[in-house]
């Protein structure tokens, strides 16, 4: 049974995704159950494949027990695994959190296609994350853009646009990771990670090689948003449903960060991506260059969606950076960020499902004296928005901390400016919208219009409903935890990504 | 017999025109056809590939990606009708002056 976990993360979804139209036929109602129940049993199952992990070692499953040439071959070693519970978790308490939000914003007759569609995009990031085969990456990132071009355009006016820039922009660089998969299989015949990382160092050197490499970059830098290949990215956070928007900020984003990972780590050898050619040059700038624009570009914003997208966009920059610094550190608080980005990104945007469920506002002007309101989910604001920002014991902290030491230890001073700015810029941004609602009196939409003179009125407590209420404050106890447990965290899961001999 | 090269050329070059079609053209038709263009680019690789190397794994690759491509068109072109009927436009630059 535990060995078979793997497999069943993805073949449980799979299932129900394909039944939950067809019962959702005859009761609506019943597809969200359904959905909730088969995302809570893939959840177990990750976390039954991460204990088998860290007891037993990186598991090599083999569907069908077809050798890996022919097969599909799902290797979890300790970063998948930890990014498997990750995206899994983050999945099942934002379903838990979104029932009333999607009860709201799709109509009835569409709920049982839209949770067959979320089932099909949470099986597509498991997927991509557990694979050990280049080719089917390729299958299931399509599966994932295909699925999330779809939900995203059932989102409010504006969505179909912004949809369909996401089909153009995802398609082009689905297209250019493709190619890449094309040049490998030329020059080696062999898609499978773990063998192409024994062929490849041997034909380091050839041009195709080097055009394969670039190719994949730009694919995954497209579906992960780094800096300039963004541009679906603000568009597509801002007009989808708020139950999509708080699925799709925290994983997808995160699990191509992981395939960069991935590539640059284990198909590639480090010593390719880094002293062949100077990628990791490179990445830094443009890395260091989509930090300060997120940052820049999130202080701009008055629609409280579109500048979380932005702030995404900037801490994306910071994922890359740990890569492109290429030390011990940098490869850490990389990957450490990956965590504490999931968390409090899927924190703020629970937060923000709520309080457009619950009162409709999403202008940031429009937060004043919220915490009268909302209590306990502004104190889970602000929590997260600590957690962006880099305050301890919060989990951004401690990311950002291993950042900076590792562009210490590689004498990048430049790069460490770029970090302690960025967080400024964070600050400016967050404690803008803590500042409206700690420090402002309540003036209720309503009555907007003839608010001349100072409202001191108590404002009855509206907190958010308890379906949406526990997994915001699960998340904000789980920025702390990734916080204060990150050494644990590093020694069980992280450190072994950290190839040998590396400073 | 021509050589193996001589199709990765063909390819690489109706990639290039692809990749230049999707971003430069304003008609949201013909960026289609320049995405489609650009994966069956890649198909060409594939099957050349396969057939130099004596082996099938390419040919079940494009099998996929012929898949892949027809479930893109459909959703995009769907995506697509459902704006042409709001705006009555298949100009792409329209869209973005009628936003809002």
């Amino acid at each position: 049974m535990m060995q078979q976990a793997p497999a069943f993360t993805i073949v449980i979804l799979l299932l129900t995704s394909f039944w939950v139209p067809i019962i959702g036929m005859i009761k609506k109602e019943s597809a969200y159950y359904l959905s909730l129940i088969a995302i809570f049993f893939s959840f177990l199952a990750a976390c039954a494949t991460l204990y088998t992990v860290i007891t037993s070692g990186p598991i090599h499953y083999r569907m069908g027990g077809w050798p890996p040439p022919w097969g599909i071959e799902f290797v979890v070693d300790y970063l998948n695994g930890g990014v498997v519970v990750l995206i899994s978790l983050i999945s099942l308490l934002t379903t838990i959190s979104a029932k009333k939000s999607v009860e709201q914003e799709i109509h009835r007759s569409k709920w049982p296609l839209f949770w067959s569609l979320y089932l099909l995009l949470i099986l597509s990031l498991l997927g991509m994350t557990e694979t050990g085969d280049m080719f089917n990456m390729y299958v299931y990132l399509e599966v994932s853009s295909l699925t999330a071009y779809g939900l995203i355009a059932m989102g409010e006016r504006g969505a179909l646009l912004a949809s369909f820039n996401y089909v153009i922009l995802g398609s082009v660089g689905a297209s250019f990771y493709l190619l890449g998969v094309g040049y490998l299989y030329i020059a080696t015949g062999s898609l499978n990670m773990a063998d192409l990382n024994k062929i490849l160092p041997a034909i380091y050197h050839s041009k195709v090689i080097f055009t394969a490499f670039a190719f994949f970059i730009v694919g995954i830098g497209l579906k992960m948003g780094l800096f300039p290949l963004h541009m679906w990215l603000p568009d597509a956070y801002t007009h989808a449903p708020s139950a999509i928007s708080t699925l799709i900020a925290p994983t997808m984003t995160k699990v191509s960060a992981y395939v960069f990972f991935r590539i640059i780590l284990s198909v590639f050898n480090p010593q390719f991506s880094w002293e062949v050619i100077p990628a990791a040059t490179l990445l830094r700038w443009i890395a260091a260059v989509g930090i300060i624009y997120g940052s820049i570009m999130a202080i701009a914003q008055k629609d409280i969606k579109r500048m979380l997208a932005y702030s995404s966009i900037s801490q994306i920059g910071y994922i890359v950076l740990g890569i492109a610094l290429a030390n011990q550190m940098g490869l850490i608080g990389g990957a450490l960020h990956i965590f504490s980005h999931a968390f409090a990104k899927g924190c703020l945007f629970m937060i923000v499902m709520a309080v457009i469920y619950k009162t409709g506002i999403r202008n940031i002007d429009d937060f004043k004296g919220l915490n009268k309101k909302m209590p306990f989910t502004m104190a889970a604001f602000c929590l997260a928005a600590f957690s962006m920002i880099g305050v301890p014991p919060t989990a951004g902290f401690f990311s950002k901390w291993y950042l900076v030491l590792g562009t210490v230890s590689g004498r990048h001073w430049f790069l460490t400016a770029v970090i302690l700015m960025s967080s400024l810029l964070n600050a400016v941004y967050f404690f803008r919208i803590i500042e409206k609602i700690y420090f402002s009196s309540f003036v209720g939409l309503v009555n907007g219009g003839h608010g001349h003179h100072e409202h001191h009125e108590v404002v009855a407590v509206a907190e958010a409903p308890l379906g949406m209420l526990v997994p915001i404050l699960i998340m904000a106890a789980g920025i702390l935890a990734v916080g204060l447990f990150n050494t644990q965290i590093i020694h069980l899961l992280l450190q072994f990504i950290v190839p040998k001999g590396l400073a | 017999m021509i050589p193996v090269q001589a199709y990765f050329v063909v390819s690489a070059i109706l990639f290039i025109i692809g990749v230049i079609g999707a971003i430069t053209r304003r008609n949201a038709i013909v960026v289609f056809m320049s995405i489609e263009m650009m994966l069956n680019a890649v198909n060409l690789t594939l099957i050349a590939t396969s057939s130099y190397l004596h082996s099938i794994d390419g040919v079940m690759f494009v099998f996929f990606v012929m898949t892949v491509a027809a479930a893109e068109a459909a959703v995009g072109l769907a995506i697509f009708l459902m704006m042409y009927r709001k705006k009555d436009t298949i100009k792409l630059d329209e869209f973005n002056l009628l936003k809002g």
